[in-house]
């Protein structure tokens, strides 16, 4: 059954990059991809329990709202909490890291990302 | 328009008042006295006096001296039979701006008339919209603007000069203003700063802008400024400061009776007021440096100088030239349109370097147009177009939401987020035409 994909970031590049990166295994029916430039938005989809995911793919820095502050929110979601989370950004810092350590992030991806890094993070952290 | 007659002889004000009916829009008031004329003044809003300089109890040189002094003072124009050069004199520099004798010329009269409403419409009617307002408070200022050049501490002393021994003398508080402004510009010139101080004015404020500076302490200034002025409000940019002092409510009521309710209104701010100020510095000190420096985009643009509609504006039309380009890149796919869009590019980053903030954001689209300008079109074999202009495409609409997110919807929680997504979505258009080796590299993904 195909993987969904979920990535939240406010750059529209970003999103047509890892879109474009996931299109030959979304037509495989490998992945499902959807991609949310607002963080609000995705968590509004997310509380009225619509929204499922088997991967999250997050920024941090975005003007709506910090990218940690929404996991922490998602990780409030009975079930959502134990999905695997990545995170996308070019913050590199050791503080942010750790408090994406201790929100449960299962890994964190420098920008910027090629194709093949992403395709290959993502592979990695699906166990696929 | 507001008339006073001042003649002690009916019959002179009879025929004064008879003239003026032949012109709209005059109400006329009477005075038989120079005290009767003051009081009247006093209390009503007078646009223009006709004074009799011959007069019991009080004459017209001593009540056109008075009356000069009050805080809206009305056009005075001196009537006497006399052709005394003497009296003329006095009365002109007692403040009467004119001289007329009787037997008073019709015609002359009524002229003048004319062309003193004329006068009092176009000061009523001033257009205080000054698009070239230096301040960052208020855009209605008047055209007039007072520059001080300051080189040394003797240019400061020319402002002090012209502000506290002058006709200024509009508030209670001028003379802390003034205090804060003079310990500011000693502060820059012990630290070697060279600068300009812009005064202007509207109907209830002054305006102290400094301009010109290059790397002033902001935390020192203000530290200066709420010292010394307290209760004065300014406001910091990047080369630029600014400060307002509000007149006083003495000069915006002319009725006396309004007077009095005002001037309970004024509070006195309290001396906890001003430590609260100087403990929410530190606070926000602190903040800025555990959330590393960010400034949201409603404190960035109450920081800006107010003429940056103008740059807006611009960015705006080079965001439209990009989109037009776009398209016809993605048409055509003729490399003329990069060199287009490299060039727009430059025209954009003039406009981010005169913000200041954004240096991180000029260097990447700096890189990203040095970059499109070097292309030929053997880069362009490969269908490596399709992916340059669908990355392009998505960055300039990134930018543009981001122009938005800061000066349109204000939104944006820390100006500087796009700062490093730009960096790399740039990086990003490099690597589809540079092949470079890749490395792996143990820093792009760390498992927790």
């Amino acid at each position: 059954m195909a993987k969904k994909i979920v990535i939240v970031d406010d750059s529209k590049t970003v999103v047509a990059t890892a879109q474009m990166a996931l299109d030959d295994l979304v037509e495989q029916g490998v992945f499902e991809f959807r991609s949310f430039l607002d963080p609000v938005e995705f968590l509004n989809e997310v509380s009225t329990g619509g929204l499922d995911f088997d991967l999250l793919i997050s920024d941090i820095n975005m003007p709506q709202m910090n990218g940690l502050d929404m996991v922490a929110q998602v990780k409030t979601n009975l079930a959502l909490k134990t999905k695997p989370v990545l995170v996308l950004t070019t913050e590199n810092s050791a503080e942010m890291k750790q408090r994406g350590k201790e929100l449960g992030v299962t890994g964190w991806m420098v920008k910027p990302f090629s194709d093949e890094k992403l395709v290959k993070s993502i592979k990695l952290v699906l166990g696929i | 328009m507001t008339v006073l007659i001042v003649d002690d002889v009916i019959d002179n004000r009879i025929t004064l008042s008879l003239l003026l009916e032949d012109v709209s829009d005059v109400a006329v008031l009477e005075a038989s006295n120079g005290h009767e004329a003051l009081e009247i003044c006093k209390n009503n809003l007078v646009d223009v006096v006709f004074m009799d300089v011959m007069m019991p109890v009080m004459d017209g040189v001593e009540a056109t001296r008075l009356i000069s002094s009050l805080p809206k003072k009305p056009i005075i124009i001196a009537v006497s039979a006399l052709n005394d050069s003497d009296k003329k004199r006095e009365m002109l520099k007692a403040g009467a701006q004119d001289y007329l004798t009787k037997p008073i010329n019709d015609k002359l009269f009524i002229a003048r008339i004319k062309n003193y409403k004329k006068i009092i419409a176009s000061l009523f009617e001033r257009d205080l919209k000054n698009e070239w307002a230096v301040n960052p408070f208020s855009r209605k200022v008047y055209a007039k603007k007072i520059l001080f050049r300051i080189t040394n501490e003797s240019s400061l002393g020319e402002l002090w000069e012209t502000f506290l021994l002058g006709n200024y003398d509009v508030t209670d508080n001028m003379s802390d203003c003034i205090r804060a402004v003079y310990s500011a510009g000693s502060l820059l010139l012990k630290n070697h700063l060279l600068f300009d101080i812009i005064v202007e004015e509207s109907d209830d404020s002054f305006y102290f802008t400094f301009t010109r500076i290059e790397n002033y302490n902001r935390d020192q200034i203000y530290k200066v400024i709420t010292k010394n002025f307290p209760t004065g409000e300014s406001k910091f940019g990047s080369m630029a400061f600014s400060m307002v002092l509000e007149k006083s409510k003495r000069l915006i009521v002319s009725n006396s009776k309004e007077e009095k309710m005002v001037s309970e209104n004024i509070a006195t701010i309290p001396k906890e007021a001003v430590e609260d100020i100087e403990l929410k510095q530190e606070e926000a000190k602190f903040l800025r440096e555990t959330v590393s420096d960010k400034i949201s985009a409603q404190e960035f643009l109450l920081q800006l100088e107010s003429s940056y509609f103008d740059k807006i504006e611009t960015l705006v039309e080079k965001e439209d030239e990009l989109d037009a380009s776009m398209f016809e890149l993605e048409t055509s796919g003729h490399i003329e349109f990069i060199y287009r869009i490299a060039s727009s590019i430059e025209d954009y980053i003039l406009v981010i370097d005169s913000l200041y903030e954004f240096e991180k954001i000029s260097f990447s689209l700096r890189m990203l147009s040095g970059f499109l300008q070097k292309l030929t079109n053997e880069d362009l074999a490969d269908k490596k177009i399709d992916k340059l202009t669908l990355i392009l495409k998505n960055l300039f609409a990134d930018l543009t939401d981001w122009r938005r997110n800061i000066f349109s919807f204000k939104i944006a929680q820390d100006i500087h987020y796009l700062d490093s997504s730009l960096i790399s979505s740039c990086m990003q258009i490099e690597s589809i035409f540079v092949a470079t080796v890749q490395v792996e590299s143990e820093d792009d993904l760390e498992l927790f």
